[in-house]
């Protein structure tokens, strides 16, 4: 079963993702970027979505050991995917980067575990793992690893897995907080009753509870001199306790939300072309992702080469931040007409690759 | 329970507080009505719900001249059938020491001499009683069985899933107990010993409960809830074992997760200054 809310929401976050990577890699703004809010929503449903992988596959009644080699299986090319990404979009000197493809991958091994441990047990996991990423970033000097604004690594293997760990663009502490409460989260969210359920209204509770208290965070650290020493930033790199929380809470007021007003009652009537378009941008989500790095990477890299003989010599400067907005647009237009012919000539992508190889 | 003796007159020495067994007295109060109070159709006023009705008729034909064939016997025994179901057989007629007793689940009457009415009269009503509770039982447990088939699994092995119907398996477990005792409390009634000197009042009650079959249908209806109870006993002891075991796993989880963050603080910690050195 597909739900219209999960399409709306991962359609706006590879959306918000294209527009994001034009903006910063064109024109090198971050002031236009909606800091992200992309990747939050991203990682949070492919918990849910894992969640409604899981339900489908156990009525289907599939074992528990058939279940774990699929998510292996997924979760390992997903991996082997970003290395390959890395490689060729991002050059070979950024093969471990650590970026989205690889952290999902890495929270779908993950997920595998999860799925076996007792509710207690998992949001305690995630409570730490947002508590305990600061304490990790400061044992890792965090701010060490990216002096130019970008992630470096040296290819040494405590370098790797610290950056794996802590360092890296997506590392696991503390993104993986977030998959995991998709995941937790979407038996109450999704539930026939919604959000009426005792589960779904501590859940709605707790993350409302947590977004009015970053607001208020946030107001006193621009407000007040003490704040701004003790009270902690909103940084997305490295991804602050008042970033994870706000993302958190955002995220599950949205899908509940949309859920509620969208697939249980309707009240929401969204036109079919852009619920068509929505469920499109849903359904080839990572090949948009590879796609769009392609297509606005490559040339970047080849001119760079062309003109100086530095492939990056380019990045970030090529362009004002209006032609590379313009172009995002463009690119998102472009590619919903491409997808339209992908399902209508049943063209193969990296997603049916990927049922192929791990189904 | 209510039970209404339908008669133009009380009987002499119509005691209720000493008709039948105490367990009987204790779950119905016996009443009186005039026969006149029977409508055209036959039932009565009171007949609704869990009502016995007793109809006496004195003088109806001699003891002597008794026979199955007669219009009024029939006319008894049609009044009778009508406050059964389809579900509670025929109803029982026999003819002793020139009374006439026909007896159904809800319905009973009694023909014959004033003194021999009031002899049979509480075994008769304590019999009519007998006869509706264990078609009670009889009906609930046949439409049980389709429970039973779905239970069955979590008498063996619970899943996660079957604890949503934690408190099902306890309400069917409540109710196969209570029937379980209802049938203990009624057991003496139906498988006491013959009386001795036997007496009007006490074959009366033995024929009916022949007549009635009762002891092979509380046999019956013992082995069937011993079924039910191999399937929910269990069902109950696996639910508490599961909800035991999970509370410890949780904690075991709990315990591995924290330990699992203290390694990586170490981890992470090694790591840094293991980069720090290259």
């Amino acid at each position: 079963m597909r739900y219209r809310s999960i399409d709306l929401l991962r359609a706006y976050a590879i959306a918000v993702m294209v527009m994001v990577h034009f903006l910063e890699n064109l024109s090198g703004t971050r002031d236009w970027s909606p800091d992200g809010f992309g990747a939050p929503i991203f990682a949070f449903l492919s918990g849910v979505s894992y969640h409604l992988w899981l339900a489908s596959r156990q009525q289907r009644g599939c074992s528990a050991d058939r279940i774990s080699r699929e998510t292996m299986r997924r979760g390992l090319f997903l991996i082997g995917l970003g290395f390959v990404f890395n490689a060729l979009v991002w050059l070979p000197e950024d093969l471990l980067t650590w970026d989205v493809l690889t952290f999902l991958g890495s929270s779908m091994l993950v997920l595998n575990v999860a799925r076996r441990m007792p509710a207690p047990a998992l949001l305690l996991t995630i409570v730490l793992s947002v508590l305990l990423s600061p304490v990790m970033q400061k044992l890792a000097d965090y701010s060490a690893w990216w002096l130019n604004g970008y992630f470096e690594t040296e290819q040494t293997l405590s370098e790797l897995l610290t950056g794996f760990l802590v360092t890296g663009y997506f590392p696991v502490f503390p993104w993986i907080a977030l998959p995991l409460a998709g995941f937790m989260s979407a038996p109450a969210l999704l539930n026939p009753q919604g959000t009426g359920s005792k589960a779904g209204k501590y859940w709605l509770l707790t993350c409302l509870s947590l977004t009015v208290l970053v607001a208020l965070v946030l107001t006193l650290r621009w407000t007040t001199a003490w704040g701004r020493l003790w009270l902690p930033a909103w940084t997305m790199f490295p991804a602050s306790l008042t970033y994870m929380s706000a993302a958190l809470g955002i995220v599950v007021l949205l899908l509940a939300g949309l859920h509620n007003r969208i697939d249980q009652r309707q009240a929401w009537r969204i036109p079919e072309w852009l619920m068509s378009g929505a469920q499109r941008f849903s359904r080839f989500s990572l090949s948009i992702y590879l796609l769009h790095h392609v297509v606005h990477l490559w040339p970047l890299w080849l001119y760079g080469l062309w003109q100086t003989g530095e492939p990056t010599a380019y990045w970030g400067q090529a362009l004002s931040w209006w032609p590379a907005f313009f172009l995002s647009m463009l690119f998102l237009l472009i590619c919903d007409r491409l997808l339209l012919r992908v399902e209508r000539h049943r063209v193969p992508t990296i997603e049916n690759l990927l049922r192929w190889l791990c189904e | 329970m209510q039970a209404v003796l339908l008669a133009e007159h009380l009987p002499a020495g119509w005691q209720p507080a000493k008709l039948g067994s105490r367990i009987f007295r204790q779950h119905t109060s016996v009443g009186f009505a005039a026969p006149e109070q029977l409508t055209t159709d036959g039932t009565a006023r009171q007949d609704r719900g869990h009502t016995l009705l007793l109809l006496t008729l004195p003088d109806l034909t001699p003891a002597a001249d008794f026979s199955l064939n007669q219009p009024q016997t029939d006319a008894l025994r049609i009044w009778v059938a009508a406050g059964d179901s389809i579900d509670d057989g025929p109803c029982v007629l026999i003819q002793l020491q020139g009374v006439l007793m026909c007896v159904g689940s809800s319905r009973a009457a009694i023909s014959g001499t004033p003194d021999r009415i009031q002899a049979v009269s509480g075994s008769v009503l304590e019999h009519c009683w007998l006869q509706a509770q264990m078609l009670r039982l009889e009906q609930q447990i046949s439409e049980r069985w389709h429970e039973l088939d779905e239970d069955t699994p979590a008498a063996f092995e619970l899943t996660e899933p079957m604890l949503d119907r934690r408190q099902q398996l306890q309400d069917r477990f409540r109710q196969m107990i209570a029937a379980k005792a209802l049938l203990a409390r009624l057991a003496p009634l139906i498988d006491c010993p013959a009386v001795w000197p036997p007496t009007l009042t006490t074959q009366a009650a033995e024929r009916l409960r022949e007549k009635s079959r009762l002891s092979d249908r509380l046999q019956f209806l013992r082995d069937q809830l011993e079924v039910f109870e191999r399937v929910y006993e269990p069902c109950g002891q696996r639910i508490s074992d599961f909800l035991s075991s999970r509370k410890s796993h949780t904690l075991e989880w709990v315990i591995i997760v924290l330990l699992a963050f203290e390694t990586l603080l170490l981890v992470v910690d090694l790591l840094s200054s293991l980069s720090a050195g290259t």
